[in-house]
């Protein structure tokens, strides 16, 4: 029988697939853990994105940093412990003694066992990848999907199925999976209590949406996790233990520059100052970031009411603008608009809310001080302001009252102002509106 | 030996006691030796003699201690059926059996104290693998891991996350009590009568009997936060998890049970709270109210309805 | 004396400590191309010394040459272990690989030449009469089959060294006559160590029988002979009953004499 040289044993087994039944990486693809794992992967990600889908439906950037989220603190935890319960399947099974007589180098055997159940993770993570994806396709248009994310989540995955794997291998204790699993999600969720820069080490921390990573970002991070996990590996499964020394060294130097830069990996996107209007003959005149426009026929239907009844009195017609927009003599602050909270798949949650939290950056809300007033005086001034709110952007909540009137509901608050004829009305409002401007109390008209 | 035909006739001539008395102290002249020790052979009463001979020399004392100690080892050894039986074999000989008393007197079958240990026994047999190591320690390691996390880390989560780990420990050990995979004797249990069922409530019992207490003196001693529930709050989850896993596991065998429902619950408490700042944990509405609450004492009460509706399932046959 | 597979197997003063027990003392063995059975009972050694011919186990003295190489040195072990075949007595598989697999799995680990290997596989599994069941997975085979499922892994690589550890245990007779037919066929070229409680094993397959008590050798010699050591009548004794046929007559035989030969203070 002819023998093969001795060479290098783990890369020939690469590169000497098979793909046929007989090849070794098709059984261990396609029989035992590998293929569960990659199908809970996929449903424990699309579980936990399908139950916040308000939340990332329409921003790429939301999307992909709840994504990492899940991957991180979720799939992480399923990747170490399927990792460690492979790994210990040579001591469950009984199969020790025959490996120990192949003659196939350690590399190689541990890389056979090892690589399809990572393949699994990954195909798993790429598949949710691919469906929340296309989830937010319809709803986003700003940006676009970076790959970094996906680059810093597979990596991230890699290392810590192969870490649970040497544990595995290690450790004999049936109950090393589960042990694994909740401290892979203290270790991964715990740096986000931390306050400094540290807490980026872990690949769960998330910077807001509107920063990008710059192109080095994800290297950073592969470098720094998946050292960690090469040097594992390598200590368990490599001749040379002193190889090791190289991967524990680049996560080192990585790990000291992510803690040492901080958010200097990522860059601030500025919103591109394009803007969209809409207007109309009726109905208030709304500008918004361009990406945004989608949203303008909701808002300015949420608008609406309020612009009628501001149209009653004589204050000019205002333009109401996006929040970080500048503001000019007639332009009035719209609440910020995020996604999950007042902004879901380009309509407003609560429109009712949106036009109260509009109507209160109008140019006559909130402008005095108090503190030359008498306390009986700021009382009125705030009943006024409250009843003078509630009437122009009527909303169904109870309002919070400040003692000691308790809370009173909105419907009782603009009662008196619901009972006036519209010219009274008008008229009784331009006085206020004139009394809120020159901040006079004397001036403030009586219900 | 004589081999064949009929046995030798009695011997005419016994045994003295002077003889005997030099035999025994061993001051007799060897030929004397050697015909008293062929004749003794063949003579019952003139062996008593010796015998007695022996004992009141200067022996005595040291044989009548080897004795007593063998016979007090003897009846000490458990299935003994008639353990003064063999003291009164040991008089047929026709001497008196030694007044030296034992030094401890052995527990007779039948008696109180042989009667506990053997009570004892049959409950450690029936708790079997619910007490296995790995799971106990597995069990401590969960209340010192959150004590440590409390007073050496942040305080706002040590208790949430006990109280989320807390109620899957449980229907851990209810997927070390039973079933193929964990359980050596299984095909012993497997083949008998008195219900399987029974051996497993038994040892779930315990399960929760050792990790209640434990868990919930962990969450006591941990320090309490604002908005956090309390330590016992997981009492109700902990049993009706563990119920469930019970229930399902008729079905789909108690080890896939106990994952599936250690991993729904793991999910339901990550996956809400997920994005937010900090570890995703959404522990307070599960269980903080009184509806949650009395929720879990419901599901407890279904599944536990569900089990005995299903009782029968572990004392089936194994179907190919 | 080398076949075309290369040198047997030598091994001189192997000692092997195992914790606290000396499981094999000073033992000095050498193995032709042929069938050699290995007799003995429980602890006298059998299956640690097939673990260290199938260098799993590691000796704590002594030197173990195995088809002409010293398995101390890396390399020349390595290239022993590519023509070794092992079956060891509680023998472990991953359940959810179908036949085929789980054989070409094994070819795999011991470096078999790729594009050799579905043939050897067929041929193997063929060999042990799993042909009709090589796409089933092993779970669902019965205890003797997948008993031949480990003689064809350990056969897959046409090894110049096979050991065997208890491999009858669970084969029905018809089975056994056929392996022990099997048995002696691979013996032609290879040499084949066989650990077996069972003597007709021995007396039907092998050409040698060694015979270790207490982790030394009691007997070294063919069947026959034992046989008649186990025949020889003691003058002047009953004949107490040794055994139910002349092999374990012989054995037994063997046994009480080994033993009286010991020191006390080795018990």
């Amino acid at each position: 029988m002819t023998t093969t040289a001795p060479g290098r044993p783990a890369l020939r087994a690469l590169k000497a697939p098979l793909p046929d039944r007989h090849s070794p990486f098709r059984s261990e693809f396609l029989r035992g853990l590998a293929p569960w794992t990659g199908a809970t992967v996929t449903a424990v990600l699309l579980a936990a994105m399908l139950s916040k889908s308000v939340q990332w439906q329409g921003s790429w950037g939301g999307t992909q940093s709840l994504l990492k989220s899940a991957a991180v603190l979720l799939g992480g935890p399923l990747a170490v412990a399927a990792g460690c319960w492979q790994g210990g399947r040579e001591r469950r099974r009984g199969t020790v003694g025959l490996l120990a007589t192949a003659s196939r180098g350690r590399p190689a055997k541990t890389l056979v066992a090892v690589a399809p159940l990572t393949a699994w993770v990954l195909i798993g993570y790429l598949v949710a990848l691919v469906v929340v994806l296309a989830a937010t396709l319809p709803y986003a248009h700003r940006g676009r999907p970076l790959v970094s994310y996906a680059v810093t989540d597979l990596t991230f995955l890699v290392s810590i199925t192969a870490v649970g794997f040497v544990a595995g291998r290690l450790v004999p204790w049936r109950l090393t999976a589960p042990l694994l699993a909740v401290c892979a999600y203290l270790g991964l969720g715990f740096p986000a209590y931390l306050g400094s820069d540290l807490r980026l080490l872990s690949p769960a921390e998330q910077v807001d949406t509107t920063y990008v990573p710059l192109w080095w970002q994800p290297l950073v991070m592969s470098a720094w996790t998946g050292g960690l996990a090469a040097a594992a590996f390598l200590v368990y499964a490599a001749r040379r233990r002193a190889f090791a020394v190289l991967p524990l060294a680049m996560a080192v130097a990585a790990g000291t520059l992510i803690a040492d830069l901080g958010p200097g990996m990522w860059r601030h996107v500025p919103t591109p100052g394009v803007r969209a209007c809409g207007s109309g003959e009726t109905g208030p005149t709304v500008c918004v970031d361009d990406p945004d426009r989608e949203l303008l026929p909701a808002i300015r239907a949420a608008l609406g009411g309020l612009h009628d009844r501001l149209q009653e009195m004589s204050t000019p017609p205002y333009t109401y603008v996006a929040n970080n927009a500048e503001l000019g003599p007639i332009d009035v602050r719209l609440p910020s608009l995020s996604r999950g909270w007042n902004v879901v798949r380009d309509e407003v949650v609560d429109p009712a809310a949106f036009a109260r939290e509009t109507a209160q950056m109008l140019p006559f809300f909130g402008r005095c001080s108090t503190e030359k007033l008498t306390p009986a005086e700021a009382e009125r001034f705030s009943k006024l302001q409250q009843t003078v709110l509630a009437w122009l952007a009527p909303a169904d909540t109870v309002l919070p009252g400040t003692p000691p009137h308790g809370s009173v509901r909105d419907t009782d608050l603009r009662a008196p102002l619901a009972a006036m004829a519209p010219a009274a009305r008008a008229s009784w409002l331009d006085r206020y509106v004139a009394a809120a401007r020159s901040c006079d109390p004397k001036k403030m008209p009586k219900l | 030996m004589n081999t064949h035909g009929t046995p030798p006739p009695p011997p005419s001539w016994h045994v003295p006691p002077d003889p005997a008395a030099r035999y025994a102290a061993g001051t007799a002249p060897e030929p004397d030796a050697w015909s008293l020790e062929k004749h003794v052979e063949a003579c019952g009463t003139c062996a008593g003699r010796v015998s007695e001979a022996v004992r009141a020399g200067a022996a005595g004392p040291e044989l009548a201690l080897g004795r007593a100690e063998l016979l007090r080892l003897v009846e000490s050894l458990p299935g003994r059926a008639d353990p003064t039986g063999m003291a009164r074999a040991a008089g047929t000989t026709g001497a008196p059996v030694s007044t030296a008393r034992a030094p401890r007197a052995p527990a007779k079958a039948g008696s109180p104290a042989a009667q506990r240990r053997l009570r004892t026994h049959r409950l450690l047999w029936a708790l079997g693998p619910a007490l296995r190591l790995g799971w106990v320690v597995g069990v401590l390691l969960v209340a010192l891991g959150a004590v440590l996390l409390a007073y050496g880390a942040g305080q706002a989560v040590a208790r949430p996350l006990l109280l989320a780990v807390a109620p899957v420990v449980p229907v851990a050990g209810v997927a070390a009590s039973y079933g193929r995979h964990t359980d050596p004797l299984h095909e012993l249990h497997a083949s008998m009568p008195g219900g399987n069922l029974r051996l497993l409530l038994r040892r779930t019992a315990c399960a929760l009997g050792l990790s209640m207490p434990v868990l919930t003196a962990a969450g006591a001693v941990l320090p309490a936060a604002e908005g956090v529930p309390g330590a016992a709050a997981w009492l109700l989850p902990g049993l009706a998890l563990a119920l469930g896993a019970l229930a399902l596991g008729s079905w789909i065998g108690c080890r896939r049970a106990s994952a599936v429902v250690g991993g729904g619950w793991a999910l339901a408490v990550t996956a809400p709270a997920l994005g937010e700042e900090g570890l995703p944990l959404h522990i307070t509405p599960y269980i903080d109210a009184f509806a949650p609450q009395a929720s879990w004492a419901a599901a407890a009460v279904v599944c536990a309805g569900l089990l005995t509706v299903r009782r029968t399932f572990f004392d089936r046959m194994e179907r190919a | 004396m080398s076949s075309d597979k290369g040198g047997g197997v030598t091994v001189s003063g192997l000692t092997v400590r195992h914790r606290r027990t000396l499981a094999l003392d000073a033992v000095d063995l050498d193995f032709a191309p042929g069938v050699h059975g290995l007799l003995g009972p429980n602890g006298a050694g059998k299956t640690s010394l097939i673990r260290v011919l199938a260098t799993v186990a590691a000796p704590t003295a002594g030197r173990v040459s195995l088809l002409g190489g010293d398995i101390s040195n890396h390399r020349e072990r390595t290239e022993a272990r590519r023509r070794l075949g092992y079956l060891p007595q509680e023998f472990g598989y991953y359940p959810g690989f179908t036949v085929r697999e789980f054989v070409a799995y094994v070819a795999w680990l011991k470096e078999m030449p790729a594009a050799s290997v579905p043939g050897a596989v067929e041929r193997v599994v063929e060999r042990v009469g799993l042909a009709d069941r090589i796409d089933a997975k092993v779970k669902s085979l019965s205890g003797g089959m997948i008993r031949r499922v480990g003689i064809a892994q350990a056969l897959v690589n046409d090894p110049a060294l096979l050991l065997l550890d208890e491999p009858t245990a669970g084969l029905d007779p018809e089975q056994r006559f056929e392996f022990r037919a099997l048995l002696r066929d691979v013996g032609t070229a290879s040499t084949v160590i066989v650990s077996t409680h069972l003597v007709e094993d021995v007396a039907t397959a092998c050409t040698e029988v060694t015979l270790l008590d207490a982790g030394r050798v009691a007997y070294r010699g063919t069947p026959g002979e034992l046989s008649a050591l186990g025949d020889e009548r003691r003058p002047g004794q009953e004949a107490d009953p040794l055994g139910d046929n002349p092999i374990e007559r012989g054995y037994t035989t063997v046994l009480r004499s080994h033993r009286q030969l010991l020191p006390e203070a080795r018990r």
